[in-house]
């Protein structure tokens, strides 16, 4: 079905910044893909001006390949990115300000999915990689799922969400929620690695282990996203419990429409090792199958 | 402009073999994947592109290259995809009826581990009524056998384009590779075999490494890979240049088209002016799926220019800058 969604490339607006550290958000104008976005998809930002190929122009050959971000929510005609500076793509995105644009291609992507017969989400997000989860937990609660969602990060200044004292998960002795989550009314609890007082102290996995044993009564349907070993991890304990779940993935990509084959993940497919591509087969997939 | 003058057309029609293409803008093998994916696009300036040419097949389902497959450098990409496809049974069962619905010229690459492979793979294209051409890729960095071996070597790159002539009823193009010793040479071979077109070139061998960790990491899981992107269009106009040149020389009627590192309307204009007949856009399109209509755009601005220039009709045909460039290149 989504290999025949109509993407869109567009100029889109920002609209609204803002930053933490090294956290940035951005909402961007872009009517054509917010009325279509589903959580998991992407989209691709291309850095270079529209105007790069005509004749006697300047050649903007820095940013060849596009920096796909998931989608972390959508307000009207706008949508919001959310990304931290790794590289020199991203350092260039945070310099963004309101009234630029920017080229964007999207919605792309497989999102993800509710499967009926589950009685609750747990969403976890492993640093950054929680971006593609507030969107999500946001939709599963208008479909009327419960939802619960975790955060983990190194440290409290590794934090790539606002904490709150509203909305928290009740696990451990957690104090801290993530707003991102709070906003749509999902309780979520925040772990960090470095000790603090209002956190719980571990990774997103251990509190992740926590909150599966104390709803072990529930039959629960985990949505993922973070770091490869974080999920890793993650994928040994759904394989253990025979939980069901969804993973979303990162891949360097250089077309986000499956027409170079670049954005390869290695997944299991009846008994079989292969390779799916990120941008169309995934970058949602069945939690079972990656071989991470 | 004065009030009431028209804006001149400019026909950007070129005869590439027996093909008729309504531009010379032709999307690059791996980068257009088999078409399809690019129906989904809103707006796909289809009608600024001349044909596109799939993804290459090979005999075997290949599994390809293990992640990351692609990175970027400076001012280019490098890749090392390795032919991952499921082979010529799956193609033709389940690409090759639909290639119709395309709405440009198609044409299908070929790559083979040995000679022979090509042979079965020409062979079992006769098959498909979608196919106007096939290109016999015998330059791809990233197949562990054949494939460049075959475009390194004048006498193997003749022997495969030979076995392809022979089995296939259509032209024949033949992607060069720029590691060849004498690229003027391979051309002159595979053109004596029987190609139509040839098409230079492939990526070049290239690779990178990530600095941010220490030791510092392939930026490729295979480690190695290919090279393309507006870095090596200077390298690969030389090498168009080269190839015109010999077989303007032996009187070949085999024409070339150009693909390398082409980013604007004017990379189009100087692989034209050194006697390429058409060319390909590969990585612009990965980078700009709208490119085919920006590139056309400032092809038919580059026209008007010189139509108003030179005071001269033939300048709003595209097919007249065909080697115009060529007698000030004399050395």
């Amino acid at each position: 079905m989504t290999m025949e969604q109509t993407c869109y490339q567009i100029m889109a607006e920002v609209i609204k910044r803002d930053a933490l550290n090294r956290f940035h958000r951005v909402h961007l104008l872009a009517p054509e893909i917010a009325r279509n976005v589903q959580p998991g998809q992407f989209v691709c930002i291309f850095l270079d001006d529209g105007d790069s190929l005509k004749l006697g122009t300047s050649l903007g050959v820095r940013f060849i390949m596009p920096r796909p971000f998931s989608v972390s929510d959508v307000e009207g005609d706008e949508i919001e990115i959310a990304f931290s500076v790794v590289g020199a793509g991203t350092a260039a995105m945070a310099q963004l300000k309101v009234g630029d644009s920017v080229r964007l291609l999207g919605p792309l992507g497989k999102p993800f999915s509710w499967c009926d017969g589950h009685d609750v989400a747990l969403l976890v997000g492993g640093g950054m990689g929680y971006a593609p989860l507030p969107f999500l937990s946001k939709v599963l609660v208008r479909m009327g799922v419960d939802v619960v969602a975790i955060v983990g990060a190194k440290s409290f200044d590794e934090l790539p969400v606002r904490v709150t004292n509203r909305c928290v998960l009740e696990v451990g002795d957690v104090h801290l929620a993530a707003d991102e989550f709070a906003k749509h009314g999902v309780p979520s609890a925040i772990a960090l690695e470095q000790p603090h007082a209002d956190a719980f102290c571990g990774t997103a996995v251990d509190l992740t282990l926590s909150w599966l044993k104390a709803n072990e009564h529930r039959k629960v349907a985990v949505y993922a996203c973070g770091p490869k070993e974080m999920l890793k991890c993650l994928q040994r304990i759904l394989i253990e419990r025979a939980i069901y779940g969804q993973f979303s993935i990162e891949e360097r990509m250089a077309c986000g429409l499956g027409l170079c084959f670049g954005c390869a993940c290695k997944v299991v497919e009846c008994g079989k090792e292969c390779y799916k591509l990120a941008c169309v087969d995934g970058p949602v997939f069945d939690a079972h199958m990656l071989a991470l | 402009m004065e009030l009431g003058s028209k804006v001149p057309k400019v026909d950007l029609s070129v005869q590439v073999g027996k093909l008729t293409l309504r531009t010379p803008i032709i999307l690059a093998s791996g980068c257009c994947g088999y078409g399809f994916e690019l129906l989904r696009v809103n707006d796909f300036p289809w009608e600024d592109v001349g044909a596109l040419v799939l993804k290459s097949i090979t005999v075997k389902p290949r599994v390809g290259k293990p992640p990351p497959r692609v990175a970027e450098v400076t001012a280019g990409m490098l890749n090392a995809i390795g032919v991952q496809n499921e082979g010529i049974g799956a193609f033709m069962e389940r690409i090759a009826p639909r290639l119709a619905e395309l709405p440009c010229a198609v044409i299908a690459s070929i790559i083979g581990t040995t000679k022979e492979e090509y042979a079965v793979l020409a062979n079992a294209l006769n098959g498909c009524s979608g196919i106007a051409a096939i290109e016999v890729n015998i330059s791809s960095p990233n197949i562990e056998r054949g494939g460049i071996e075959f475009g390194v070597d004048p006498k193997a790159a003749g022997e495969v384009t030979e076995l392809v002539r022979r089995n296939w009823n259509g032209d024949v193009w033949v992607k060069l590779s720029p590691n060849a010793h004498d690229i003027a040479l391979i051309a002159q071979s595979c053109s004596d075999a029987g190609a139509d077109i040839l098409v230079l070139t492939n990526t070049v061998p290239a690779m990178g490494l990530d600095v941010r960790s220490f030791p510092p990491k392939p930026l490729l899981g295979a480690v190695v890979g290919g090279l393309s992107g507006p870095a090596i269009k200077p390298i690969v106009l030389r090498k168009v240049y080269e190839a015109v040149r010999r077989l303007r020389q032996i009187g070949a009627k085999a024409q070339v088209v150009a693909s390398g590192g082409i980013w604007r309307a004017q990379d189009i204009v100087e692989y034209l002016s050194v006697g390429a007949t058409a060319v390909q856009v590969g990585t612009l399109l990965l980078h700009d799926v709208h490119a085919p209509r920006k590139l056309r755009t400032g092809l038919e601005e580059y026209a008007l220019w010189v139509h108003k220039l030179m005071n001269d009709e033939k300048w709003l045909r595209i097919s007249s800058y065909i080697g115009c460039a060529l007698g000030a290149c004399e050395p």
